[in-house]
């Protein structure tokens, strides 16, 4: 047997586990319960309830199960009349104050201290006296109701406050019989992750206002689903009671989520109720062909297929595309692709609006890849804000496992906290960052970096590290850097492995849900699924058949310009909303006006949904099933969770590709797992992907290998005007839009608009903080607040999209290189 | 010959004694429905919602008996209670509550379960009726107690709300 591990006997069983594993977690492995209050296995050992105490052969007293690292050899019983005796005295002790009230506490039901006290406690209490009186169901944030009558003092939730969150926001006040859980100044306890406590506290002294009093947990219908808000895809449950939205809880797996979900996910499910969503189809009777106005979904959706059908007809494929959405599932966005390749014989087919292309020169890593490396080193991604779980991880290996961690990015973020070494470059000047890190690392030297506002010293530390690294994680968003610089980024990938004393792997952080999926799937202009190039001719029509096209189509943001000129005649928008999250804002608005026929495949009423002609409802996440992709490649299973007679997402678009199809009844699925299926069989990457082989905790793709990228670095544009600054659009995870409406719950999190800047810009344009300014580019307008907080390097302006009314992206002209904006006061 | 007639004549006389004896005494039928029997305390008919001396209901909404139920007729949906404008004493108390008094079986496990004797199977037992849709007891049926003259017994037996809010 190697030598960390220890075998210890407990209740007669000889158990063997790992050194450093505590007795609980020892006892569990063989299915031996040893009762907790305070323990929680993310949190570690800290032993202040007693819940836990056993008897150890040679050991006087009673021990604490939880603190206690099993020895070689060491002797547990659990089950002693001693340790009976003692389980009762706890019990009888930790409910002395604890008010009855079981009948009414949310927590009824799926409550450790009711478990414990059924299994392992008094029958009575001896208590006589009046049970002290404490608040009752005050709110410690808008979301979360405190009891402290209920509360047992475990401080559960103030460890992972502390431990977990790192920001210490909720603290324990007093001590003794004082002892209470609050924050400071009693200020609301709002952070990012707050829900979490209300899973853990092993009472009903936290919980969820959102749920409270609307259905006892023994009357839910519990989903096991995903959250379908970013792209960390963590796994959750999704509570339903008489076919109606109750709650959202944590479902740990330590493969994705480590057992946590953030807030958006907790409290950011009120849009399955929206009143603005879709519920009917809809077509306007204007372009001559339509005319009819409420048909059923069914109808509606082949009329789509038949008019596009006669656009393709008359005037070629390429006159019609599709803008897909990187929050559908995989199935949905298959079957759209196929449509449209096979269907409608075109290759306009994109969701995106920056320059990314499938496959990694280096391993795609797991999420969880991150606990396991020495270096991880984030680029241009802001976790905190578009990928909260992520951050969650971060910062514990950054904290606990000693991992180190390297930011390289054009904003300053919260990562910077944790950072080891952290870069901030000028705005618009990645690829300079880039190509410069490479050629350190391949000794060429250094590159000329005056430009990209990093200096050499810097530049050199970073790279020392990385070679004095033996794992390597490259967390990136690509949905953040300018122009190509993702192709020059993944030539520095491709370096870095050539270090030979080095394993690297990277980790596309790009936020949205099904980011990796729809790379995957093909929703690209020149890639097929699974990475295919188009220029692949032989491995396309070997799986895709004869018929499917070859040629390059157009990319999202070249169908909205040929839209306007009039070349692109018919649009399919899938779950995306271009007028307000596309550059260009009004112009998009504009071009998709002048389409002959635009269907808008949607859950809401969004702005592009007021231009269709033709409109499709979409069930979405919590009613359709599918699985998503995560950041790390794990496909996972999306259960819905509520029923509805409107047909799922991916019956539509089979409807429509039979519709279209010229041999008979073309395919009919029979669940969205025949679809899966079908992925399996024609994507490469996705053969092991199966029902079976994701159930439990989802199963990562294969990887494609990268086509040897090329991106020059392109020269850095000049400004327009002498006071004109760089713009970089940032994210805010609780951010005003259709999911998060104005009656949603995590209201209270909405911001104003602010354009962060460095003091000297702010200078020499003589701003102050709290400034009423309009950021102009073009004839586009945004008006905002100035705060100087030095979150760029001179010459740039950070600019959250903090709504969708707040229209940031009307401000960007494309994506192409750097948007050059100007900082009026009004 | 003759011993048997006396015996048949004894015979006779000693039954038909039975049956002038009972002509005398008060008949244990009841002329059903002229007259209606008063039923023990603890027979399990129909089901009330009581409410305390303050007139405020007592149900708090738990939903335990409605898991107790051992058929599963009882729909609970709770709310929370608006402090100037109460319902019920405590935090919580049912928005809705129901009973399918056709799924019922009259076990009483309801009553045994409840944390604040508020619901409770009393003496009623006149339950018949020609409309499946009576049968689903709402919270306007249910509450009428405890004030007996507030309900009164239809012909067919069944309870007519009079206090319907
Ligand atoms: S609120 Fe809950 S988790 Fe926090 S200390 Fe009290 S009982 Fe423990
Ligand atoms: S981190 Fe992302 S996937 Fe996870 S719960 Fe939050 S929004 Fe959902
Ligand atoms: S009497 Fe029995 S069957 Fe009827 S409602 Fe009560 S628990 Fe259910
Ligand atoms: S009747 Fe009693 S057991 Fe049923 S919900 Fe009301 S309080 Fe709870
Ligand atoms: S669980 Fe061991 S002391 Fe609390």
């Amino acid at each position: 047997m190697a030598d960390d591990q220890v075998t210890l006997t407990i209740d007669d069983q000889t158990v063997s586990v790992p050194k450093g594993t505590k007795v609980v977690d020892a006892a569990k492995s063989v299915g031996i319960e040893i009762p907790v209050f305070c323990y929680h296995e993310k949190l570690g050992p800290l032993g202040c309830c007693r819940m836990c105490l056993v008897e150890v052969e040679k050991m006087p007293k009673l021990m604490t199960a939880c603190t206690m690292d099993v020895g070689p050899d060491m002797v547990v019983k659990t089950t002693t009349p001693k340790v009976e005796k003692a389980q009762k005295g706890v019990l009888e002790f930790t409910l002395l104050n604890h008010p009855l009230d079981c009948p009414v506490c949310d927590k009824g039901g799926e409550c450790p201290l009711q478990n414990n006290t059924f299994k392992y406690g008094p029958g009575d209490t001896r208590m006589d006296f009046h049970r002290a009186e404490n608040l009752k169901a005050g709110p410690l944030s808008p979301v979360i109701t405190l009891d402290r009558e209920r509360c047992i003092a475990c401080q559960r939730c103030t460890r992972y406050s502390e431990v977990i969150e790192q920001d210490n926001a909720l603290v324990m006040h007093n001590r003794g019989f004082n002892n209470e859980v609050g924050t400071f100044n009693n200020e609301p306890y709002d952070t990012r992750f707050s829900g979490n406590v209300i899973d853990i506290c092993p009472v009903g002294a936290l919980t969820n206002s959102q749920f409270r009093f609307k259905a006892r947990t023994w009357d839910l219908t519990n989903s096991d689903t995903l959250c379908a808000h970013c792209g960390c895809n963590c796994n959750m449950t999704l509570g339903v009671r008489t076919n109606k939205f109750m709650r959202i809880e944590a479902r740990p797996n330590d493969l994705v989520d480590d057992g946590w979900i953030c807030d958006k996910a907790r409290w950011g499910y009120d849009f399955l109720e929206s009143k603005n969503r879709l519920v009917e189809a809809r077509t306007v009777p204007d372009n001559g062909t339509m005319v009819f106005s409420s048909p059923t979904t069914q109808d509606a959706a082949v009329r789509t297929a038949e008019a596009i059908k006669k656009i393709v007809d008359e005037h070629g494929p390429e006159s019609v595309g599709f803008i897909g959405s990187p929050y559908g599932t995989n199935e949905e966005l298959y079957l759209y692709q196929k449509l449209f390749r096979l269907g409608f014989g075109t290759n306009n087919i994109d969701h995106k609006t920056y320059a990314d292309s499938p496959g990694l020169p280096i391993d795609h890593y797991d999420v969880s890849e991150i606990e396991t490396a020495d270096l991880v080193l984030v680029i241009a991604s802001d976790p905190t804000e578009e990928l909260p779980i992520l951050d969650l991880r971060i910062k514990k290996v950054v904290t606990r496992h000693g991992v180190k961690l390297a930011v390289l990015n054009d904003q300053a973020t919260l990562m910077d906290k944790y950072a080891h070494l952290s870069l901030r470059y000028n705005i618009g000047s990645d690829a300079g960052v880039f190509a410069a890190l490479t050629a350190a690392i391949s000794g060429e030297g250094m590159a000329d970096i005056k430009t990209t506002g990093i200096k050499a010293d810097q530049l050199k530390s970073l790279v020392e590290m990385l070679r004095a690294s033996k794992k390597v994680t490259l967390i990136y968003n690509s949905s953040a850097l300018t122009g190509q610089s993702v192709a020059v980024l993944k030539q520095l990938m491709a370096m870095i492995k050539n270090i030979p004393s080095i394993e690297c792997g990277a980790i596309p952080a790009v936020p949205h849900t099904n980011a990796v999926g729809a790379m995957d799937m093909g929703i690209l202009p020149d890639y097929y699924p699974g990475g295919v190039p188009v220029a692949d001719g032989e491995a396309i029509q070997q799986t895709w058949g004869e018929t499917a096209p070859t040629q390059p189509g157009l990319s999202a943001m070249e169908m909205i310009r040929k839209a306007e000129s009039g070349e692109l005649k018919a649009l399919l928008v899938y779950r995306a909303n271009p007028v307000v999250d596309f550059p260009g804002g009004k112009q998009v608005e504009e071009a998709l006006k002048k389409l002959d026929l635009l269907v808008v495949h949607d859950m809401f009423e969004t702005e592009t949904a007021k231009l269709a002609h033709i409109l499709l409802p979409s069930n979405g996440p919590g009613v359709d099933d599918g699985t998503t992709t995560n950041i790390g490649g794990r496909v996972q299973f999306r259960k819905g969770g509520l029923k509805t007679a409107h047909p799922p997402d991916w019956k539509i678009i089979s409807l429509m590709a039979n519709t279209v199809s010229e041999e008979g009844d073309g395919i009919n699925y029979i669940t969205s797992f025949s679809v899966t299926d079908e992925i399996a069989k024609n994507v490469p990457g996705y053969a092991e992907i199966s029902k079976k082989s994701i159930k439990k905790e989802g199963m990562t793709r294969v990887s494609s290998a990268s086509i040897n990228a090329t991106g020059a670095v392109s020269k850095e544009s000049s400004p327009p005007k002498p006071e004109a600054l760089k713009l970089r659009i940032a994210n805010y995870l609780f951010a005003h839009n259709t999911i998060l409406d104005a009656t949603s719950t995590l209201a209270h999190h909405f911001k104003p608009s602010i354009v962060h800047m460095h003091a000297s810009d702010a200078k020499k344009l003589k701003l102050k903080n709290e400034d009423d300014v309009v950021v102009v580019s073009g004839d586009t307008q945004v008006s905002a607040q100035v705060e100087i907080s030095n979150r760029c390097n001179p010459g740039g302006v950070v600019l959250p999209n903090i709504s969708d009314e707040q229209g940031v992206w009307g401000l960007a002209n494309s994506r192409d290189s750097v948007t050059w904006v100007e900082i009026r006061k009004v | 010959m003759i011993q048997a007639t006396l015996s048949g004549i004894k015979n006779l006389t000693i039954g038909m004694f039975v049956t002038f004896k009972n002509m005398m005494t008060k008949p244990v039928t009841f002329q059903y429905p002229e007259v209606k029997r008063t039923m023990p305390e603890r027979y399990r008919g129909r089901h009330f919602l009581n409410r305390d001396e303050n007139g405020l209901e007592k149900c708090i909404g738990c939903s335990l008996c409605s898991i107790n139920c051992p058929v599963g007729c009882i729909h609970v949906v709770a709310a929370e209670n608006d402090p100037e404008n109460r319902v019920s004493p405590g935090e919580r108390y049912a928005e809705v509550y129901e009973i399918n008094l056709l799924r019922c079986i009259y076990c009483g496990y309801c009553e045994e379960a409840c944390p604040v004797d508020a619901v409770v199977l009393r003496e009623h037992y006149e339950l018949a009726d020609y409309n499946r849709d009576t049968y689903i007891a709402t919270k306007g049926d249910l509450l009428v107690y405890p004030e007996p003259n507030q309900f009164r017994v239809n012909i067919l037996g069944n309870t007519e709300r009079t206090n319907s809010k």
